[in-house]
C-alpha cells in the first residue's frame, strides 16, 4: 500500500537520506530502526510531507504522495504521530481531538462516534476531556496524541519515536494500543529506539544506518541478529 | 458616581472601537506573531471606501458591508504579499513590512482624497439620548453597541465553531495544523481577514462620528495597541477589558482633574495618555521574565551582511568625495543648502536605528519622540538658560539618551515584540502629553531659538552660527565623528557583544554578555543620537513645532534605516542623503508634488520584498566591482599567511590598527593568555609544549576537587517532569559523558547547568561557588563554556570574528572606550584578538580564519564553535552533541581536539547519544533514563551494565532473563557513586 522508492532527503546542504527504498503492505505493522541521527525521523517527516526538501517517489496505494503539502497528504490517509506530539497544548483534549477529525469535514455525530471509539481504546482521556494538553503527563499526552491521529481512520499511520520518555509500562500500554489499532485494519510504520521492543510487535523491519537502509528482514529473525546490534550501536558494540 | 460611571461609559464611542481594534490586533497576532502596525491605515482605507460608495448613491448598509468586506480582503492580501513572504526574516521584519503597508496606504488615500478632512455620511442618526442627565448622540451608543456585539460574536465564533477552533489551533502550533489537515498558511489569511474585517467596521463606524482624514484617522488605532498589551496582547478577553479601560481612562481622567483636591497638575493635555502609558509600562514590567532555553534565536531583519574586521582602505574615491563635500556650501544654491542639513540630520537618526535595530535587532518606533525631546531641551536651555551651543545640544542628548534608558528599562524585561509596543506607546504619549506641555516647549508647544543665542560671536564657543554654511560644515564634523566612533565601537567589546545579542540571545549569554544591559546599552546610544538629530533639527530651523515629531514621523525614520540596509553605517548615511535629496527633488519638480509618501513608502516595501540588503548591499556591490577592476590591474593574488593576518588586523578605523603579534607557540603560554583574567581558579597543572592527547585520569576520581556538583536537580515543565532528582559532577581535568536515549532529560539537566531552566529543586555548584538560580550570563563568567546542538554561529561574519565573539569575558573595552578608542580598548582589543589567532592555531583553524562561517563545511563549524567556547577561557566546557551531523573522520577529529583541551586544564561536560563517541572520549560517563540518572561510571562499566542496554534498547536482545529487571534508584550523590 505504501511504496517507498529512491528516497533522498536533505537539510539545506546536508543531506540526510540517501536513496530510501521501503513498502509497507496493507495491514501490516513494519518498523524502521536505526541509531540516532540515522535518519529515520527525517524519512517519516518526508512521507507526511513535513519534510522541505525531498526528492524520489512515495506512493500510497498507487498515488504519489511527495511534493503534497502535510494538510494534504493526511486528507490521502496517511496520519503521522510525530516526535515531541505537537498536540496543541492549550487547548482541550476534546479540542485536540476534534481538531484531529479535521481533515475529514464530516458530520457532528460522526466525530461523537469518532470520540467515543478512541476514547475507549484510552479511557483515561475520557476523565481528561476537558483539561489543557499540555497539562498532562507525558504518557497521557502520547496517548492524546495517538488519539488524535486516529481521529481520522488513517490508512497508514506512522509513529516516530511513540515511546520517547516514557516509563516501561506506559510504553508496553502504547504498542498494546498500536496492535488493537493495526488489528482494525491500519497499517503502520514505527520508528523506535528501543528495537526489542519494536521487533517484538511487528512482522518486517527495516534499519537504517547514516541514511541508507542497511538490513531488512523479518522482525523475529532479526531480533537475535548481531548485524542489526552493529548497525545500532556502532561497531564496538557488535559483538 | 456610579451613574457618572455609567455616563462616561456610555460617552465614550471610542470604547467601541478600541474593542474592534484590540480584537483585531491580538487576533492577528496569535495567528501570525506579527504586531499589525497597519491596523489603523486598514481600518482608514475601508473607511474611505465606504465614503466613496454612500457618495455614489450606494444603499448605507450595502456600502457598510462592502467596506468590511474590503477590509477583509485588505487583511488577507497584507498577509499574502507582507507578512508571509517576510516569515522567514522574523517577526521584526514582518512588523517592519506594516509599517510600509502603513505608509502606502496612508499615501495612496492622501493621494487620492486629500489631507483635508471629509465629512463622512453618518451611520446612525443624528440625535441623542439624556442618561444620568447629560446627553449621549445616537451613533456613540451605536459605535459601542456594535463594538461589544462584535466581541461576544468573535468570543463565540473563536470557542463554539469548528473554524474558530482550527484558527485557535493553527495559531498555536503550525506543524500540529499541518498533521491534522489544516492548511496554516490558509489559517493564517482567515485571522487576518477577521482582523482586517474588524478594523474596516470600526473605521466606518469611526469616520462616521469624527470625520475621514488619512492620518488622524489611521492614528485612533494607537490607544488600542495601549488596550491589547494591558490585556496581554494572546487574550481576546484580556484586549476587551483593556479596551474598556483604554477607553473609560479618556472619560474619568479629565473627570478626575475637575476634583479640587487634585487640582491643576492633571489639567493638562495627554493626562489620559500619560496615565494608559504608565499603567502599560507598569503591565510590562510585572511580566519581565529570565532567558530561558526556549528562546531560541531572536530574529531580525535581514539586512546586507554584518561587515566586520574587513579592509576597507582609503580610496581617491573617498577623497574626492570629502572634497566635495567640504566645497558643498559653495557649490549649491542656498534653497540646496537646507536640504543638505535635513541630510545630515536624516542620517544621525538614520544611525540610532542602526545601532538599535541593524545591531542589536530591536525595533523603535519612537525615534522621532527621542529627536524632539533633543530638540525641545536643546530649545528650552538655549532659550531659557541662555547657554549656547554646543552645551545645549550636549543637554538634549542627554536628555533623550536619558529618556530612552529609562522606557528600555522598563520594557526589556520583556522580550520580542513587546519592546516595539512600549516603543509606539512611548510615541503615543509624546504627541498627545509631552511635546504640547508648555513646560517643554513654548506656546502650543513650538519652539524656537532666538538667533542670538545660538553661538554668537564673543560667546563661549565663537561660531557665527547664522550662518548656514558654517552650520552644514558643523554638521558634517559632527556626523564624522559618529561615524568614526561608531565604526570604532562596532569593532570592539561592545559592538560585538551587540551583534551577539541579534544573533542569538542565548549564544550571547554562553558567552557572558550581560543581554539586558547590553540592549539598554544600544538604547542610550540610540536615544541619544537621536536627540543629536534634534538639537541639528532646531540649530537648522530655529523653530520647531510639535507634528514635527509625531509617531508617523518615527515610521518615516525607520524606513530611511531600512532603505540604508540596517546594519551599515555607510548605508544609513547613503539612505539619509537619498531621502533628503528625494525632499528636494519632489519639492523643485511639481509635476511630482503630492507623491513624495507614496515613493517613499514604494521604496521601503521594495527594498523590504526584493533588495534585503538596501543601500548597503548597493554600495558594497558598487565596491566589489570596483575592487575586480583594480585587482584586474593590479594582478596580485594575495600570499599566504596574509589572509590570517587580514583578518586579525587590517584595519581602518583607530582600534583596529594594531596588529597582533603573531602567537606564543606553545600550549602553556597559550594557555597564560587565555587565562589572563582568572576567576577564582586558576589552572596550576603542568602543561606540555605541544597539546597531546591525554592519557586517562589515574587514582580515584573523587579526590580530584569538583569542577561541577549538580545535586537532586528537579525540572518540571507543565505536567511533565523533564528530569527528577538527578545529580551529576565532573572533576577537574576531566572529561565525562552525559548519555541516555533520546527524550532522556539530558538536555534539560544540561539547561540546568547552564541557567537556562529554572529547576524546582536542587543545587548546583560549580569550582564549589553555588550558582543556582544565576543567570547564564553569570555563569558564563564564573567559567562555564558551551557548543550548540544546533549550531549557533554568527552567520555571515568570518571564522575569526566569531572566536573573537567569545574573548567577550577578558575584554576591558568600555561602551565610552568603544566610542573614543581609548589606550586601554585598543590594548584589550589587541591582546583579545592575539587570544583568537592563538586559539585558532591550536585548532588548526588558522588557515580559514578569514573566511565566513557561511561558506564552511559542518565538520569544521563544528570546531569553530569549540574555538569560540575556548575563547572564554572557560574552565568547564559543556559540549551539546558535538559529534551529531559529524562523519567517522571528522567525530575522530573531535575526540583528539576534545583531549587535547584537557590538557590545557579544562575539564569536559559532553551530551551524547553516540556511544562509541563517549567509549572514546570520556574517562567517566553518567546514564539519564527518563529524567533519572540511573547509572554512572567507566565506559566499559556502563556499557555493561543491564540497565543501561534496557534504557537503550528497550530490552536486552541477548538472553530474555536479562529483561524487566527491576529499576534500582541512582546513588543519590555522587561522592558515593558506586558502580565500579
Amino acid at each position: 500500500m505504501l511504496t517507498v522508492q529512491g528516497l533522498n532527503v536533505s537539510y539545506g546542504a546536508v543531506q540526510v537520506v540517501h536513496d530510501v527504498a521501503l513498502e509497507v503492505r496493507p495491514g501490516e505493522m513494519v518498523a524502521l530502526l536505526g541509531a540516532n541521527g540515522a535518519g529515520k525521523t527525517t524519512t517519516l517527516r518526508a512521507l507526511s510531507g513535513l519534510a522541505d526538501s525531498a526528492n524520489g517517489s512515495v506512493q500510497l496505494e498507487g498515488r504519489e504522495l511527495l511534493g503534497m503539502p502535510a494538510h494534504r497528504i493526511i486528507r490521502e490517509g496517511v496520519a503521522h504521530l510525530p516526535q515531541g506530539r505537537e498536540l496543541f497544548a492549550e487547548l482541550s483534549v476534546l479540542d485536540n481531538l476534534r481538531l484531529g477529525h479535521w481533515s475529514k469535514r464530516s458530520d457532528e455525530a460522526h466525530l461523537q462516534a469518532q470520540v467515543e471509539r478512541v476514547f475507549t481504546l484510552f479511557p483515561k482521556l475520557r476523565e481528561r476531556a476537558t483539561q489543557a494538553a499540555g497539562t498532562m503527563s507525558g504518557g497521557e499526552q502520547q496517548m492524546l496524541a495517538v488519539a488524535r491521529a486516529l481521529m481520522t481512520e488513517p490508512k497508514l499511520l506512522l509513529v516516530d519515536e511513540a515511546s520517547m520518555g516514557l516509563a516501561p509500562i506506559v510504553v508496553d500500554q502504547l504498542f498494546d494500543a498500536l496492535e488493537q489499532v493495526n488489528a482494525t485494519g491500519t497499517s503502520i510504520l514505527v520508528v523506535e529506539q528501543f528495537v526489542a521492543k519494536a521487533l517484538g510487535h511487528t512482522t518486517r523491519a527495516y534499519v537504517l544506518a547514516k541514511g541508507r537502509v542497511v538490513v531488512e528482514g523479518k522482525s523475529d529473525e532479526l531480533l537475535n541478529s548481531p548485524e542489526l546490534l552493529g548497525a545500532y550501536l556502532g561497531d564496538g558494540h557488535a559483538a | 458616581m456610579t451613574r457618572l460611571l455609567l455616563f462616561t461609559f456610555l460617552s465614550i464611542p471610542l470604547i467601541g472601537a478600541y474593542i474592534l481594534f484590540s480584537l483585531g490586533i491580538v487576533v492577528i497576532y496569535r495567528a501570525s506573531r506579527v504586531l499589525n502596525l497597519a491596523h489603523g491605515a486598514m481600518a482608514m482605507t475601508p473607511a474611505y471606501v465606504y465614503y466613496t460608495l454612500a457618495k455614489h448613491g450606494t444603499p448605507r448598509l450595502l456600502a457598510i458591508l462592502l467596506a468590511v468586506a474590503f477590509g477583509a480582503l485588505l487583511g488577507v492580501v497584507v498577509e499574502a504579499l507582507f507578512v508571509r513572504r517576510l516569515r522567514r526574516q522574523g517577526p521584526t521584519a514582518q512588523t517592519v513590512g506594516t509599517v510600509a503597508v502603513t505608509g502606502l496606504l496612508i499615501a495612496l488615500i492622501a493621494k487620492i482624497y486629500g489631507t483635508s478632512p471629509i465629512q463622512a455620511p453618518t451611520v446612525f442618526p443624528h440625535g441623542q439620548v439624556t442618561i444620568a442627565g447629560a446627553s449621549v448622540a445616537y451613533g456613540s451608543i451605536g459605535l459601542l453597541a456594535i463594538g461589544l456585539i462584535a466581541a461576544v460574536g468573535l468570543l463565540a465564533f473563536f470557542r463554539y465553531t469548528q473554524i474558530g477552533l482550527a484558527l485557535r489551533g493553527a495559531a498555536q502550533n503550525r506543524t500540529a495544523a499541518s498533521i491534522v489537515g489544516i492548511n496554516p498558511d490558509l489559517a493564517a489569511s482567515g485571522a487576518w481577514a477577521l482582523g482586517g474585517a474588524t478594523a474596516a467596521l470600526a473605521g466606518v463606524l469611526l469616520a462616521a462620528v469624527t470625520n475621514l482624514n488619512p492620518y488622524t484617522l489611521s492614528l485612533e488605532v494607537l490607544p488600542a495597541f495601549v488596550a491589547a498589551l494591558i490585556g496581554g496582547l494572546e487574550s481576546l478577553t484580556g484586549a476587551i477589558l483593556g479596551a474598556v479601560i483604554a477607553g473609560l481612562a479618556f472619560g474619568v481622567v479629565p473627570l478626575l482633574s475637575q476634583v479640587p483636591v487634585i487640582g491643576s497638575p492633571l489639567r493638562l493635555s495627554g493626562a489620559p495618555q500619560l496615565v494608559l502609558t504608565l499603567l502599560a509600562l507598569g503591565v510590562m514590567f510585572s511580566r519581565g521574565r529570565r532567558l530561558s532555553a526556549a528562546d531560541t534565536d531572536t530574529s531580525t531583519i535581514n539586512t546586507a551582511t554584518t561587515q566586520m574586521s574587513r579592509r576597507a582602505p582609503l580610496r581617491p574615491m573617498t577623497l574626492v568625495l570629502l572634497a566635495l563635500v567640504l566645497a558643498w556650501p559653495w557649490l549649491v544654491p542656498f534653497s540646496v543648502l537646507g536640504s543638505s542639513l535635513l541630510a545630515v540630520e536624516f542620517a544621525v537618526v538614520a544611525l540610532s536605528l542602526v545601532v538599535l535595530s541593524g545591531w542589536v535587532g530591536q525595533i523603535s518606533l519612537a525615534q522621532a519622540t527621542f529627536v524632539g525631546i533633543g530638540a525641545l531641551v536643546t530649545g528650552l536651555v538655549a532659550r531659557g538658560l541662555g547657554i549656547g551651543f554646543p552645551f545645549d545640544v550636549i543637554v538634549g542628548v542627554l536628555a533623550a539618551a536619558g529618556a530612552a534608558t529609562l522606557l528600555g528599562a522598563v520594557a526589556l524585561r520583556v522580550r520580542g515584540l513587546y519592546l516595539a509596543v512600549a516603543t509606539l506607546i512611548f510615541a503615543w504619549m509624546g504627541d498627545a502629553f509631552l511635546f504640547p506641555s508648555p513646560w517643554l516647549g513654548a506656546s502650543g508647544g513650538s519652539s524656537t531659538i532666538p538667533n542670538q543665542r545660538i553661538g554668537h560671536p564673543g560667546g563661549l564657543v565663537s561660531i557665527d552660527m547664522t550662518s548656514r554654511r558654517v552650520v552644514f560644515l558643523i554638521f558634517v564634523a559632527i556626523i564624522s565623528v559618529v561615524v568614526l566612533s561608531l565604526s570604532n565601537l562596532r569593532d570592539t567589546r561592545v559592538g560585538r557583544a551587540f551583534f551577539a545579542i541579534r544573533g542569538s540571545e542565548i549564544a550571547a549569554a554562553s558567552l557572558g554578555v550581560h543581554v539586558t544591559r547590553y540592549k539598554l546599552y544600544a538604547f542610550a546610544l540610540a536615544g541619544a543620537l537621536a536627540g543629536l538629530g534634534g538639537g541639528m533639527v532646531i540649530i537648522d530651523q530655529r523653530t520647531v513645532v510639535p507634528s514635527q515629531f509625531f509617531f508617523t514621523v518615527s515610521l518615516q525614520y525607520l524606513a530611511i534605516a531600512v532603505v540604508g540596509g540596517l546594519s551599515s553605517l555607510g548605508g544609513g548615511v547613503a539612505a539619509g542623503v537619498l531621502f533628503a535629496g528625494l525632499n528636494e527633488l519632489f519639492f523643485r519638480v511639481s509635476a511630482l508634488s503630492g507623491w513624495l509618501d507614496l515613493v517613499s513608502a514604494s521604496l521601503l516595501a521594495v527594498v523590504l520584498l526584493l533588495y534585503p540588503g538596501g543601500l548597503a548591499a548597493a554600495i558594497a556591490g558598487l565596491r566589489r566591482a570596483a575592487d575586480r577592476i583594480a585587482g584586474l590591474t593590479t594582478g596580485r593574488l594575495p600570499r599566504p599567511g596574509e589572509r590570517l593576518r587580514a583578518a586579525a588586523g587590517a584595519v581602518t578605523t583607530r582600534v583596529r590598527q594594531v596588529m597582533p603579534q603573531p602567537g606564543p607557540a606553545t600550549a602553556g603560554d597559550w594557555l597564560d593568555t587565555l587565562h589572563d583574567k582568572p576567576a577564582t581558579h586558576t589552572v596550576t597543572a603542568e602543561v606540555p609544549t605541544q597539546p597531546v592527547v591525554a592519557e586517562p585520569i589515574t587514582g580515584d576520581r573523587l579526590d580530584r576537587p569538583a569542577a561541577l556538583f549538580a545535586t537532586g536537580v528537579t525540572v518540571k515543565f507543565g505536567g511533565l517532569t523533564a528530569v527528577s532528582d538527578a545529580s551529576l559532577d565532573v572533576r577537574e581535568g576531566e572529561i565525562v559523558g552525559l548519555i541516555g536515549p533520546n527524550g532522556a532529560g539530558k538536555t534539560t539537566l544540561f539547561n540546568a547547568v547552564l541557567g537556562l531552566n529554572e529547576p524546582s529543586a536542587g543545587a548546583i555548584k560549580l569550582f564549589g561557588a553555588d550558582i543556582t538560580g544565576q543567570p547564564a550570563h553569570q555563569r558564563a563568567g564564573m567559567g562555564v563554556a558551551r557548543t550548540f546542538q544546533v549550531l549557533q554561529l554568527f552567520s555571515g561574519l568570518s571564522v575569526f570574528d566569531n572566536v573573537l565573539m567569545g574573548t567577550h569575558l577578558h575584554h576591558q573595552g568600555t561602551l565610552f572606550g568603544g566610542l573614543v578608542g581609548t589606550p586601554v580598548t585598543v590594548e584589550s582589543e589587541r591582546r583579545c584578538r592575539e587570544r583568537v589567532a592563538n586559539v585558532l592555531e591550536l585548532l588548526k583553524l588558522s588557515d580559514i580564519a578569514n573566511e565566513s562561517v557561511t561558506d564552511l563545511p559542518f565538520g569544521t563549524l563544528r570546531l569553530v564553535e569549540l574555538g569560540r567556547a575556548l575563547a572564554t577561557g572557560g574552565r568547564l566546557l559543556m559540549l551539546d552533541e558535538a559529534a551529531s551531523g559529524l562523519n567517522d573522520i571528522e567525530t575522530a577529529r573531535l575526540v583528539d581536539v576534545v583531549r587535547s583541551i584537557r590538557t590545557l586544564g579544562v575539564s569536559v561536560l559532553l551530551i551524547e547519544h553516540d556511544m562509541q563517541m563517549v567509549s572514546a572520549a570520556c574517562d567517566h560517563v553518567f546514564v539519564m533514563d527518563r529524567g533519572e540518572v540511573i547509572a554512572a561510571g567507566t565506559p566499559e562499566q556502563v556499557s555493561a551494565d543491564a540497565r543501561v542496554r534496557e534504557a537503550y534498547l528497550g530490552a536486552s536482545p541477548a538472553p530474555s532473563s536479562e529483561r524487566r529487571k527491576p529499576r534500582r534508584r541512582a546513588p543519590r550523590t555522587p561522592e558515593l557513586t558506586g558502580v565500579r
